[in-house]
């Protein structure tokens, strides 16, 4: 789970790690509000999970609480970046005088945290580690003891940053604790600036929680519900089945992250554009399937639904049952080909019960993405759509 | 032969009495396993399909019965199941999935040495030639043989199994290493044990996009393997930054992609299936 810029930093400050003077607005009014709180401007900020913000135009400043105003109203009601902000952080301007970049993440290779330093910031992490990797600084956190104090005067002193080693250590072991404390796969400060009187403040946060540790921080449900997501994706969550929309018009479902991913390749590589990734589990109940199928229905982007299901703990004939559930919701006729691929537990009854569906069921994955190819093609020269 | 999981596999089952672990006892058995007794704290002196149900690893492997434990516990409980396994076991198969990083980042570095993992997020270990099944994967697709299969997935290795028995491909050992960022053996530690497997002419390796395992296996591949290896990269049409089911599938900032481990895997001579059937005509050609 990706936070909002807003929500990354209260973490930071509950953690101890300054953060600037500033709060959240949802209408312009509110943000009129907080300006004048700030006592004048201030740096207004849509908050969407997505990060090239400043370049976009979700970023701007605002000499007077009128202008902040006038910002909120025009951010609040664009598109930037694909999202639609409801969200605005209105933060008191800062006077800086440099900019620091700062990250802590898992990494695979080591299994185990690692710290970047840089003592340039302010601009994107695979830019820096391109342009100047003598200034980007590793330093891997040990599992057990975590990042100790010596590791974060190290990265100070060999960033030439040793007059501000004292204040820099304590934010680089606070944002190692909050890295812990909330499971966090990254925690990055960009920039993490020194204002003029020499203070260290997180400009920025960028936050992301292990969605499989969820369960064990309740305090953070309220993000979760908020969290962007398309009803899709609620109603998948809701049915416990794995949706990802990646933009297409072919719709797949299947069981197992490897075999869905292999489908969708399949589709990709038979010339067709898949339209998401959706994985129902194992053991999957027909009211799955029911939901999944009508998940993808609702799109009104998708043209084709290829379901591939290899029976292990699933048994097909429950998927068979999930499907003609969603058949008869439709009135006997849902609007779009189905192609269907069944193997293992059950594939050979699940088969029989579909005769006559008007489902088209393939005897294999190539045959079902080739399948798949000649009904949408025959649908791009016939000019029309419908049911097969 | 087998590798990793010892012919004599003799196994417990922790989270024996919920419904995933009583399922996959009864199915274990009557596969074949030698399923030698349950853990579930509370409920020692039940029994499962015959099988004795203990309050404790400790207890259920006092006897020296076992040798192997297979985990159905769920997440939120995975990493002190897994930590009271090893306490007492050589080799621990975690099936459950969806256990924190942090929780599987906590357990790599305590782990006690000598204790081999398994997982967790996998479908276990299957030695067809000698009739161990640990974990879940459904024993009629699978024909003993020589030929060795480490994958990350598990409906997708089913997939690739079941097309190699039909083809009259049997298998020596067949391992599902799991989806998830942070886990037990990885692609190298099983590559390394298949090349020293007199049982095993050659390997199939089922990868996906995340991470660097693929790239360093073709690594070792290229150092170290004689046997030939075919593989399979899922997620080449994965869009970047999106966790693709398993929490270990995802492409971060720029790395991980199916495109660089295919090339990384044919540089080291690996030739890589453009789709999961095409796999078994590899295999083919290569033995």
């Amino acid at each position: 789970m990706d936070l909002l810029e807003h929500q990354g930093k209260a973490l930071l400050a509950a953690a101890g790690i300054p953060v600037p003077v500033g709060m959240v607005a949802k209408t312009p009014l509110e943000a009129l509000q907080v300006a004048e709180a700030l006592g004048g401007g201030g740096i207004v900020k849509a908050q969407i999970p997505i990060g090239g913000r400043g370049k976009a135009g979700a970023i701007k400043a605002a000499r007077t609480p009128e202008e902040t105003q006038r910002i909120a109203e025009e951010l609040l009601s664009s598109e930037i970046l694909g999202f639609r902000p409801d969200t605005l952080l209105v933060e008191a301007r800062a006077d800086i005088s440099a900019e620091y970049y700062a990250a802590i993440l898992m990494d695979r290779l080591t299994r185990g945290p690692v710290l970047l330093f840089s003592s340039v910031g302010g601009v994107e992490i695979e830019t820096l580690a391109v342009e100047h990797p003598e200034a980007l600084l590793r330093e891997p956190i040990d599992p057990i003891m975590g990042l100790l104090p010596y590791q974060a005067r190290s990265i100070a002193f060999r960033s030439g940053l040793g007059e501000y080693v004292s204040d820099l250590t304590k934010i680089l072991v606070a944002s190692y604790a909050l890295f812990r404390s909330h499971d966090c796969l990254l925690l990055e400060i960009n920039p993490l600036v020194r204002l003029t009187d020499g203070r260290l403040v997180a400009l920025d946060a960028k936050v992301t929680i292990d969605d499989n540790a969820l369960f064990r921080h309740p305090e953070l449900e309220l993000y979760v519900e908020g969290a962007h997501g398309s009803d899709a994706e609620r109603k998948a969550r809701e049915n416990g089945v794995n949706f990802v929309p990646v933009g297409g018009d072919v719709g797949i479902i299947g069981n197992g992250a490897g075999l869905v991913m292999a489908t969708m390749d399949l589709v990709a590589g038979a010339g067709l554009r898949p339209a998401n990734f959706l994985d129902v589990g194992g053991g999957a109940k027909a009211d799955q399937i029911a939901a999944s199928l009508n998940i993808l229905l609702a799109d009104p982007n998708i043209r084709l639904i290829l379901l591939d299901i290899f029976g292990g703990i699933t048994n097909c004939t429950e998927v068979s049952s999930g499907v003609l559930q969603v058949i008869e919701e439709h009135g006997g006729n849902i609007s779009l080909p189905l192609v269907i691929r069944f193997d293992g537990n059950g594939a050979a009854e699940a088969t029989v019960m579909l005769e006559g569906s008007g489902v088209t069921i393939a005897p294999s994955l190539e045959e079902a993405a080739l399948e798949a190819a000649r009904i949408m093609g025959e649908h791009d020269t016939s000019g029309h759509g419908g049911a097969r | 032969m087998s590798i990793i999981a010892p012919r004599d596999s003799r196994v417990i089952v922790q989270g024996i009495t919920g419904r995933e672990g009583s399922f996959h006892a009864k199915r274990m058995k009557a596969a074949g396993t030698s399923v030698v007794g349950g853990v579930a704290p509370g409920k020692g002196g039940q029994h499962v399909d015959g099988i004795p149900v203990f309050d404790t690893v400790a207890e259920a492997t006092a006897g020296g019965e076992a040798n192997a434990s297979v985990i159905f516990v769920p997440a939120p409980f995975a990493l002190d199941a897994i930590m009271e396994a090893a306490a007492s076991l050589p080799l621990v198969v975690c099936i459950t999935e969806g256990i924190p990083v942090h929780d599987m980042m906590r357990v790599n570095a305590s782990l006690p040495s000598g204790v081999t993992l398994i997982g967790p997020n996998c479908p276990g270990i299957v030695v067809p030639p000698d009739n161990i099944n640990i974990g879940i994967m459904p024993a009629d697709i699978f024909l003993g043989g020589r030929v060795g299969v480490v994958s990350r997935s598990g409906t997708l290795t089913y997939e690739v199994v079941a097309d190699l028995t039909r083809a009259g491909i049997g298998q020596s050992t067949v391992i599902g290493i799991g989806g998830d960022p942070i886990g037990g053996v990885r692609f190298i530690d099983v590559l390394r044990a298949f090349e020293d497997d007199p049982g095993t002419d050659a390997v199939v390796l089922i990868g996906e996009i995340g991470g660097d395992d693929e790239e360093i296996a073709a690594n070792f591949i290229s150092r170290h393997m004689k046997k030939p290896v075919v593989a399979y990269i899922a997620g080449s049409s994965a869009p970047p930054g999106k966790r693709m089911g398993h929490a270990g599938a995802i492409i971060s900032q720029g790395r991980g992609t199916a495109q660089v481990k295919k090339e990384a895997l044919e540089a080291a001579g690996v030739p890589v299936a453009t789709t999961p059937m095409q796999i078994t005509e590899l295999v083919s050609s290569s033995i």
